[in-house]
């Protein structure tokens, strides 16, 4: 099912992209990650305006008094934020759905991208059979080699006066464009715990990224990268992106 | 994460990050996994067989381990490539780590080595007289002269190589997964021709009559003339033609990746029959194996035998993991080389099908 689902049709999207592109995989990654950022751009932006809603209600005079009123009382105060939140009708949970989105979709494509640059027979055979039949044989084997990159492999770039010592450009990259996209779009954070979560989310989820980008293909840390500038671009169109939050002067919490 | 309530951000956020960490590394970390199925090659004594970290030679007699190469595990060697027997009694091995390692077949002790190529080594090494012909992932052919131990030529191509050459008539062909065959000359490695099939191709060519043939990802056969490189025919199949086709009598016999075994004339390139029913959910990608009348066909099903004149059954045998490897014949007997299966290799009587014997390397 997953097979059925995920996996063949993102093997064979890349492959008909790669067709398309003049068999540059590299470009395919890219225009792929596009498609999937248009693809999942209705349930973004509806994460988008969600996460509004909230903050509008956050700064609320209700909401303020409620966490002072029960600052003491988790229990009631958990509640009492329950409640406020149906008020409002806002449910909580639906600023998940983005990020069950984003899960099969890193697994399909890590797979995809390991099957389809596959280098070695058995990979090889395997790949055969998720390929569909209106699929060009002759697209066979994908050419792996993107820049200094081989996509099948984790990346390093090794310079002349440093042979023995591999750079992770990408995974700065995805590091730094991860920072910035969470950065960028996460507003000022509370005082308190809640706050004190956002920050260190802002912390963990680009070192995560950065570890996969590290650790993985690098076919898989060129869509991190691609799909977090384009996130960026995204949210920048929508005219709510807040600069200021990645500057050192900017603006101060509420 | 801003409008997920506190007390779930964090559950969620380690959910995510354990899942994304145990399922990608399920998927490609952890435990390596085999490249390729065991390259067989056998003499009148033992069998060699190359997979994943050792060279194995066994008795033919008693199924038996003779020795291993290297005789401790070293993580850093995998061997898949068939070896080749030289009339000096010594193997040539071809490395994952593209090491050409020359073994005396009868211990398997190193007597030396070639390491200048840079890709892994998947076809295997072919000898004719004093040199071996080795075709390497780096998309490179070395000629290595056995005697003086150098090089005598290399020619590069744009592709890996997965296909052994085929040597014959002061001429080397090879088969490239850059989607051309190349003729080159057997002295000096000079380019005679090469011809664009517009498909890659991992099994060796294969030359008699007058026709090279070669098997395509492209799902078909293809018939060149050995002289110029242009194609006589073609021959359209279900899959993709991995192995070698085998060709004796006027005949090739050659099956496609989904099962098809298929004999076409070598002349023209017509169908003379095809099986296209052996078992479901079946791959094919070893060369079949001719010995007098009989078919050898090893397939991820098990082994089938039938008669090379018309495909009539002579006898099967279903067997554990995948049998992707092609076949061997010492004598009387037959060896298959399985793959994730406990026994690695399994002898029949060939022209009955009784077991012999089969080994389990890990139960040594």
């Amino acid at each position: 099912m997953w097979d059925l689902l995920i996996l063949d049709p993102m093997i064979n999207a890349l492959l008909l992209i790669y067709d398309v592109l003049g068999n540059n995989f590299g470009v395919a990654i890219i225009v792929f990650t596009a498609l999937i950022r248009l693809i999942t751009f209705p349930l973004t932006r509806k994460q988008q305006m969600s996460t509004q809603n909230m903050q509008e209600m956050q700064k609320s005079k209700k909401w303020l008094d409620m966490q002072k009123k029960y600052a003491k009382d988790k229990q009631k105060l958990q509640e009492e934020t329950m409640k406020l939140y149906q008020e409002a009708g806002i449910n909580p949970l639906s600023g998940c759905l983005p990020l069950v989105i984003q899960l099969p979709i890193i697994f399909g494509l890590y797979q995809a991208f390991r099957v389809a640059l596959a280098d070695a027979p058995l990979q090889l055979l395997d790949l055969g059979r998720h390929i569909y039949p209106f699929v060009s044989s002759s697209l066979i084997p994908l050419d792996s080699k993107f820049l200094w990159m081989d996509l099948g492999q984790p990346e390093r770039l090794f310079l002349p006066f440093l042979p023995s010592f591999g750079i992770p450009v990408l995974t700065i990259l995805v590091v730094i464009s991860s920072w910035l996209q969470t950065k960028l779009m996460t507003p000022p954070s509370p005082e308190g715990q809640g706050g004190q979560m956002s920050q260190m989310m802002t912390i963990y989820s680009p070192l995560l990224m950065g570890y996969l980008a590290y650790s993985f293909a690098s076919g898989l840390a060129l869509y991190f990268f691609v799909s977090n500038l384009l996130g960026i671009v995204q949210y920048a169109a929508t005219g709510r992106i807040d600069w200021r939050n990645i500057l050192p002067w900017g603006k101060k919490q509420e | 994460m801003r409008i997920i309530p506190s007390h779930f951000r964090w559950p969620l956020a380690l959910l995510a990050i354990m899942l994304s960490a145990s399922m990608l590394s399920g998927c490609g970390g952890g435990q390596i996994a085999a490249s390729s199925w065991p390259g067989l090659t056998v003499d009148e004594e033992r069998a060699y067989v190359a997979y994943t970290s050792a060279v194995l030679a066994i008795d033919l007699e008693s199924g038996q381990e003779r020795w291993r190469f290297p005789s401790a595990l070293d993580q850093s060697k995998l061997f898949y490539a068939p070896p080749a027997l030289t009339a000096e009694g010594q193997l040539v091995v071809g490395g994952f780590d593209g090491v050409v390692y020359i073994l005396d077949a009868d211990n398997g002790r190193l007597v030396w080595s070639f390491d200048e190529a840079q890709g892994r080594i998947l076809g295997g090494p072919i000898v004719d007289e004093e040199l071996t012909y080795v075709a390497s992932a780096d998309g490179t052919l070395y000629a290595i002269n056995l005697t003086s131990r150098d090089l005598s030529w290399s020619y590069e191509t744009e592709s890996p190589l997965w296909a052994s050459p085929t040597v014959a008539d002061g001429v080397v062909y090879l088969a490239s997964l850059d989607h051309k065959v190349y003729a080159l000359d057997q002295e000096s490695g000079d380019l005679l021709w090469s011809e664009d099939i517009s498909a890659a191709i991992a099994g060796a060519p294969a030359l008699a009559d007058n026709h090279l043939i070669v098997g395509t990802f492209g799902n078909g056969l293809l018939a060149l003339d050995p002289a110029r490189g242009t194609p006589i025919w073609a021959f359209e199949t279900e899959g993709w033609v991995w192995g070698s086709p085998t060709i004796d009598q006027g005949t090739v016999y050659f099956a496609d990746v989904t099962g098809v075994v298929y004999a076409v004339d070598v002349e023209t390139g017509n169908e003379l029959w095809r099986l296209d029913n052996l078992a479901d959910e079946i791959t094919i990608t070893a060369s079949p194996v001719i010995d007098g009348e009989r078919l050898y066909l090893s397939t991820s099903e098990g082994i089938f035998v039938r008669l090379a004149a018309d495909g009539v059954p002579l006898w099967q045998e279903q067997l554990e993991g995948r049998m992707l490897t092609r076949p061997a014949i010492s004598g009387e007997t037959l060896l298959v080389a399985s793959i994730e299966s406990g026994v690695l290799l399994s002898a029949f009587i060939a022209e009955s099908g009784t077991l012999r014997w089969s080994f389990n390397p890990a139960g040594e």
